[in-house]
C-alpha cells in the first residue's frame, strides 16, 4: 500500500536524515537500578551489622557533663581500652539522667558526683560495688568588681551576702537548675543560711537548666555569680571576665563515685567489664593518671581511693576498700597526697 | 569575645585543611545517618506517597491533614518517643539499640517519612489532570500511569527528598537523646557543635558549623536549581 | 446493531456548599459502526462532558452506556482499561508527554507491549503522515499548538482505535492547521470500520463530516437528524438560530384560501409561507434567502416583497451582510459582494428585499 502523505505537504528534506530515536526501558537500565538499590542496602546492612557487633562488646559509661567536659575521660579511656581491649562509650548527661540510665539498664557503669543519690542507688539495689574514685572542689565565682563583696568571707557569710545583695537588686546569681551534682551542692549551700531560692519570686536568681559550660557563658555575659566545679573553671577561666572568690572548706568538696549496675536487675549489662573498668580507675595506674591530668598546669581531680574518709569525711567503708584492693593488688592512694589536699582546702 | 571568635575561626580553618580525623569521622557519620534515614524513607515513602496522590478515596482530606501534621512533628519529641521505646526498660529494650547509630537512623527515618510521603503525594497531585486523563485514555494500566506521572513530577519529588535530607542532617534534639553523642560513634555535626560550644571549644564548633553550612548550601542550591529550571 | 449507545444519561456535578450543576439531562442516542456523528451546541452545553462519558473518563450520574449492547457504565478499573483501548479521545487543547515527538507517538504502543521493531516502523510511518518527520526527536512540549495537536492525533491514530472521540479539536487552531485536521478526519472516514464522534460549536464543520448530528443545548439533546434535516427543519428557535437562521420573528399564522398559502401576521407585515403551521408561530428566514433589488419585482415568484432602508453593510470578503430596516423590524440579508457592488448599495439607500414562501420556516 502506498503511503500517501495526509496533508499534501512536502516534507523538508534535510541534508542528512536524522534517525528517529525511541526510548525503551532497556534491561540494562533496570539492572542498573536494581544493582544500586542492592548496593545501598548492602552498605546499610554492613554498617548495621558492624554496629551490632560493636554494641555487643562495649560498655556504656554514664557520666555528668562537667566530668566529661573536663576532658579527663578522653585522656583516661584510651589507656584503658588499649590495655583491656574493652570499648567504653561515654554518654555525658545530667546527674539525674545518668542515674536514670543506670536504673533502666541503659548504662553499664556510672561515674557521678552526688553521694546521696549514689547511696540511694546502691540501697535500691540498682547498683553494686561502689567505689570512691576522686574528688575536686567547687568554687563560687563572680564579677571582677565583686559587687556583693564576698571575697575573704567564710562560706555561710558569703551566701548571706549574696542573698542580701540579690534582694537589693545589686547582683544576679545563676544556678544550673538541672538536678546535677553541682546544682544539688548549690542548694545545700543555700540551706546553710536556711534559704530555698525560688526563681519565680527571687528575681535575682536564675536557673539556666543547662550544663556547666553554658551556665558559665551566661554568668559571664551578665556579670553574675555562680557555683562552678574547678575542672570547668580551669579550662575556661582565661576566656571569661570573672574571678574565683570563695573556695576551700569541706563543704565545697566534690567527691566522685563509680558504680556498676546490678546484673541481677538487668542481666544485659556487662558486669564483668564494668568491674574491670572501675578497678582500673582505682588502681595505681588509674589513680596516677587522674593525678597527672592537668589543665593550665593545675590538677583538676584528686585521686582519693581508700583515703577519702580521712580527706573529707566521705563514708567510704572498709568493705569497699577491701573489695577493690582485692582487685587491684592492694593499691591505696598514698596518704601524703591527702595532707597536701587538706592544706589547700583549709578555710 | 571577639578575639575568641577570631581564634575560633582560625582554628577552624586549620582543622578543616589539615583533614583533622575527628571532623572527618563526624562528617562521614552525619552523612551516613541522615543519608540512610532519607534513603529508607524514600524507599517506603515515594511509592506510598505517589500512590496516594493518584487515587481518590474517602477520607483523603483527613489523611492529608494528618500527613501535614506529621511533617511538622517536633523532632525532639520523636527522639523522646524512640528513646522510651528503645530503652532497656522499654518495650523494645531487648534489641539493645539505644545509643547506637541505628537508633538515630530510626528517629530520623520517622521524621523523614511523612515529608517524603507528603511531597511526593503533592507532586503527583499537581500534575495537570488533563495529562493524567490523556495517559489513561491511551489505555494505560494503573502502574503505567503511576510511572509516567512520577516521571512528569520527578523534579518536585526529588526536591522533597532533598528537603527531607536537609531536615535530617540539621536535626539535633532527637539524635542527641537516642544517640548519646558518643565520641567516634554517635556524634554528628549538630551534636558535636552542642558539645564543643558547651566546652568553650569554639574552634572545633565553628569548623563543624562551617562544613555543615557548606553542605546545606549545596543542598539548597540543588533544590533551587531543580525548582526553577524550565522543562 | 449500534456500536455505542447511551441511554438516559444525566450528569450532575456537586460543588462544595451543596451547589449542584446539572450538565447533562436525560441524553440518549446511538451511533452505528462506521458512522460519523457530530454533537453540536454552544459553549457550556455539555458537549465535552458527553464526550468524556463516552470515553469512559467520567461516570454518568444516571443512565447507561452500552457498547455492542453490553452495559459498560459501571466497570471495574481493570475492565475499563480494556475498553479504553478501543476508544481514542482527543481533546481541545493538546496535551503531550514531556518527551520527544517520536516517544510520544510510540507511547500507546509501548504500554500495549508491542514488539520493539514493530513500534519503530509504525512510528516512522505515522510521523511521516502527520508531517513531523523533521521534528521527530524534538521535545513535543516545545512545539506550536498546531504541531502539538498533530502529535496527539498521531499518538491516537497509531493505535487504530475503533472509535474516535474528537472534542472540538479545531477550536484553538489557526485556519491552516484546521485544514490539516479536516484532511485527517476525511482520511479516517475513508475506512468504513472506523466510527467517529466529534463535538463542535461550529455547525458548518458538523455539516461537512457528519452522517448525523445531535444538537445539545443546556444539557438536553434537542434534535438528532441528518445534517440536511437539521438545517432545513430545525426543531426549535435555539436550533434554528444556532444553525444560521438569523431572521426570526413572532407572528400569527392562518391559512389563506385565496393564495393557497399560510399568511403570518408579523406586526404590520404579512409574510407568506408554504409552512402549514397555524396559530402563534415563529417565522424563520435564512439571510441567504433574502434577495435585494432596487426596484419592486415584476414577476410574482417572490411572494414576499418588502421595502426598507439599508441600515448597515458588513463586508465579509466574498459576501456582504446587509442589515435592512423596515418600520420596526430588522432583516439580515446575505448577498455576494459582486451583487452588492452591482446594486450600488449604501447605507440609507432604499431597497426592496424579497424572499420566497418556501424559504420561510415556521416553528
Amino acid at each position: 500500500m502506498k503511503i500517501k502523505n495526509f496533508f499534501h505537504i512536502r516534507n523538508k528534506v534535510l541534508d542528512k536524515e536524522e534517525e528517529i530515536k525511541i526510548k525503551f526501558n532497556s534491561k540494562t537500565r533496570k539492572a542498573l537500578i536494581f544493582i544500586s538499590v542492592v548496593l545501598f542496602t548492602g552498605f546499610i546492612g554492613t554498617y548495621t551489622v558492624l554496629e551490632y557487633v560493636h554494641s555487643q562488646n562495649r560498655i556504656i559509661l554514664a557520666t555528668t557533663t562537667s566530668t566529661y567536659d573536663s576532658g579527663l575521660l578522653d585522656y583516661l579511656l584510651p589507656v584503658f581500652e588499649r590495655r583491656y581491649k574493652i570499648t567504653v562509650d561515654v554518654i555525658s548527661v545530667g546527674t539525674g539522667e545518668a542515674i536514670v540510665a543506670g536504673k533502666n539498664g541503659d548504662a553499664d557503669v556510672l561515674l557521678v558526683h552526688e553521694r546521696e543519690s549514689e547511696d540511694q542507688f546502691v540501697e535500691d539495689d540498682y547498683g553494686v560495688n561502689r567505689a570512691c574514685v576522686m574528688y575536686n572542689d567547687f568554687i563560687i565565682i563572680g564579677p571582677t568588681s565583686d559587687t556583693a563583696g564576698i571575697k575573704n568571707t567564710n562560706i555561710t557569710g558569703a551566701m548571706s551576702k549574696l542573698k542580701n545583695a540579690g534582694d537589693l537588686g545589686k547582683i544576679k546569681f545563676y544556678s544550673r537548675g538541672d538536678n546535677s551534682g553541682t546544682h544539688i551542692k548549690e542548694l545545700k549551700l543555700w540551706k546553710l543560711i536556711g534559704f530555698t531560692p525560688d526563681p519565680s519570686t527571687d528575681e535575682w536568681y536564675y536557673e539556666t537548666g543547662t550544663g556547666m559550660g553554658d551556665t558559665l557563658s551566661v554568668t559571664n555575659n551578665n556579670k553574675g555569680y555562680t557555683l562552678i566545679d574547678r575542672g570547668t573553671w580551669l579550662s575556661r577561666k582565661e576566656k571569661v571576665n570573672l574571678i574565683d572568690l570563695i573556695y576551700g572548706g569541706e563543704i565545697l568538696l566534690n567527691p566522685y563515685g563509680a558504680i556498676a549496675i546490678n546484673p541481677d536487675k538487668h542481666p544485659n549489662v556487662k558486669y564483668d567489664h564494668a568491674i574491670t573498668f572501675i578497678s582500673f580507675l582505682v588502681s595505681e595506674e588509674g589513680q596516677e593518671l587522674i593525678k597527672d591530668y592537668r589543665k593550665e598546669g593545675e590538677i583538676l581531680f584528686y585521686p582519693c581511693f581508700g583515703i577519702c574518709d580521712q580527706t573529707h569525711g566521705c563514708d567510704t567503708t572498709n568493705e569497699e576498700i577491701k573489695f577493690w584492693k582485692n582487685y587491684n593488688g592492694g593499691y591505696e592512694s598514698p596518704p601524703s597526697e591527702s595532707s597536701l589536699i587538706t592544706k589547700s582546702f583549709s578555710f | 569575645m571577639a578575639d575568641e571568635l577570631l581564634e575560633g575561626i582560625i582554628k577552624a580553618f586549620i582543622l578543616i585543611f589539615t583533614f583533622d580525623p575527628e571532623i572527618w569521622d563526624i562528617m562521614f557519620l552525619s552523612i551516613r545517618v541522615s543519608g540512610t534515614a532519607t534513603f529508607l524513607a524514600s524507599l517506603i515513602g515515594l511509592p506510598l506517597g505517589s500512590y496516594l496522590g493518584l487515587r481518590k478515596f474517602r477520607g483523603k482530606k483527613a489523611l492529608t491533614n494528618l500527613l501535614n501534621t506529621f511533617m511538622g512533628f517536633p523532632p525532639v519529641v520523636m527522639g523522646l518517643i524512640i528513646f522510651l521505646l528503645l530503652s532497656r526498660s522499654g518495650p523494645l529494650g531487648e534489641l539493645g539499640l539505644l545509643y547506637t547509630t541505628t537508633a538515630m537512623i530510626i528517629a530520623q527515618l520517622f521524621l523523614a517519612i511523612p515529608i517524603v510521603i507528603g511531597t511526593s503525594k503533592a507532586a503527583i497531585e499537581s500534575v495537570d489532570p488533563a495529562l493524567k486523563e490523556t495517559i489513561l485514555s491511551l489505555g494505560s494500566k494503573e502502574y503505567q500511569l503511576w510511572w509516567e506521572l512520577t516521571k512528569e513530577s520527578k523534579k518536585s519529588i526529588i526536591a522533597g527528598v532533598i528537603v527531607a535530607f536537609g531536615q535530617a542532617i540539621s536535626e539535633v534534639g532527637a539524635v542527641i537523646i537516642v544517640g548519646g553523642n558518643i565520641r567516634w560513634h554517635t556524634r554528628t555535626f549538630t551534636t558535636a557543635i552542642v558539645l564543643q560550644t558547651r566546652m568553650g571549644e569554639f574552634g572545633m564548633a565553628i569548623a563543624l558549623g562551617l562544613v555543615l553550612i557548606i553542605i546545606t548550601f549545596i543542598l539548597n542550591y540543588t533544590l533551587t536549581h531543580l525548582q526553577t529550571k524550565k522543562d | 446493531m449500534s456500536l455505542i449507545e447511551i441511554q438516559n444519561v444525566s450528569k450532575t456535578f456537586v460543588r462544595s456548599n451543596e451547589l449542584e450543576n446539572t450538565v447533562l439531562d436525560e441524553v440518549s442516542f446511538s451511533v452505528k459502526k462506521g458512522e460519523c456523528f457530530a454533537i453540536i451546541g454552544p459553549n457550556g452545553s455539555g458537549k465535552t462532558t458527553l464526550l468524556r462519558i463516552l470515553g469512559l473518563l467520567e461516570r454518568p450520574s444516571k443512565g447507561n452506556i452500552l457498547y455492542k449492547e453490553r452495559n459498560i457504565t459501571n466497570l471495574s478499573k481493570k475492565e475499563i482499561v480494556a475498553y479504553r483501548q478501543k476508544f481514542s479521545f482527543v481533546r481541545q487543547k493538546p496535551v503531550v508527554l514531556n518527551a520527544s515527538v517520536a516517544n510520544n507517538i510510540a507511547y500507546g504502543l509501548k504500554i500495549r507491549e508491542m514488539e520493539k521493531s514493530q513500534i519503530i516502523s509504525k512510528v516512522k510511518e505515522i510521523i511521516e503522515l502527520v508531517g513531523l518527520k523533521n521534528k521527530a526527536n524534538t521535545n513535543a512540549r516545545s512545539l506550536s499548538g498546531g504541531e502539538m495537536q498533530r502529535v496527539v492525533i498521531a499518538m491516537n491514530f497509531i493505535l487504530s482505535p475503533e472509535i474516535y472521540l474528537l472534542d472540538e479539536i479545531s477550536a484553538n487552531l489557526d485556519p491552516k492547521n484546521v485544514v490539516l485536521l479536516e484532511n485527517f478526519i476525511t482520511k479516517i472516514k475513508q475506512d468504513k470500520t472506523k466510527t467517529i464522534i466529534i463535538s463542535t460549536h461550529n455547525p458548518l464543520e458538523a455539516i461537512k463530516f457528519a452522517d448525523r448530528i445531535g444538537v445539545l443545548n443546556e444539557g438536553k439533546l434537542i434534535q438528532i437528524d441528518t445534517p440536511e434535516k437539521i438545517f432545513t427543519y430545525p426543531k426549535d428557535e435555539f436550533t434554528a438560530q444556532f444553525v444560521g437562521y438569523e431572521n426570526i420573528f413572532n407572528g400569527f399564522a392562518k391559512f389563506d384560501q385565496k393564495t393557497g398559502l399560510n399568511h403570518v401576521k408579523v406586526d404590520d407585515l404579512i409574510v407568506y409561507t408554504s409552512d402549514q403551521k397555524e396559530g402563534h408561530v415563529k417565522v424563520c428566514i435564512r439571510p441567504e434567502s433574502i434577495v435585494i433589488a432596487k426596484n419592486a419585482p415584476d414577476n410574482t415568484s417572490f411572494c414576499n416583497s418588502f421595502k426598507g432602508k439599508i441600515e448597515n453593510i458588513r463586508d465579509l470578503g466574498n459576501i456582504c451582510h446587509i442589515f435592512i430596516k423596515t418600520k420596526d423590524k430588522k432583516f439580515l440579508s446575505s448577498i455576494t459582494k459582486e451583487s452588492s457592488i452591482n446594486l450600488n448599495l449604501k447605507p440609507e439607500s432604499e431597497v426592496y428585499f424579497n424572499f420566497k414562501a418556501t424559504d420561510v420556516k415556521c416553528l
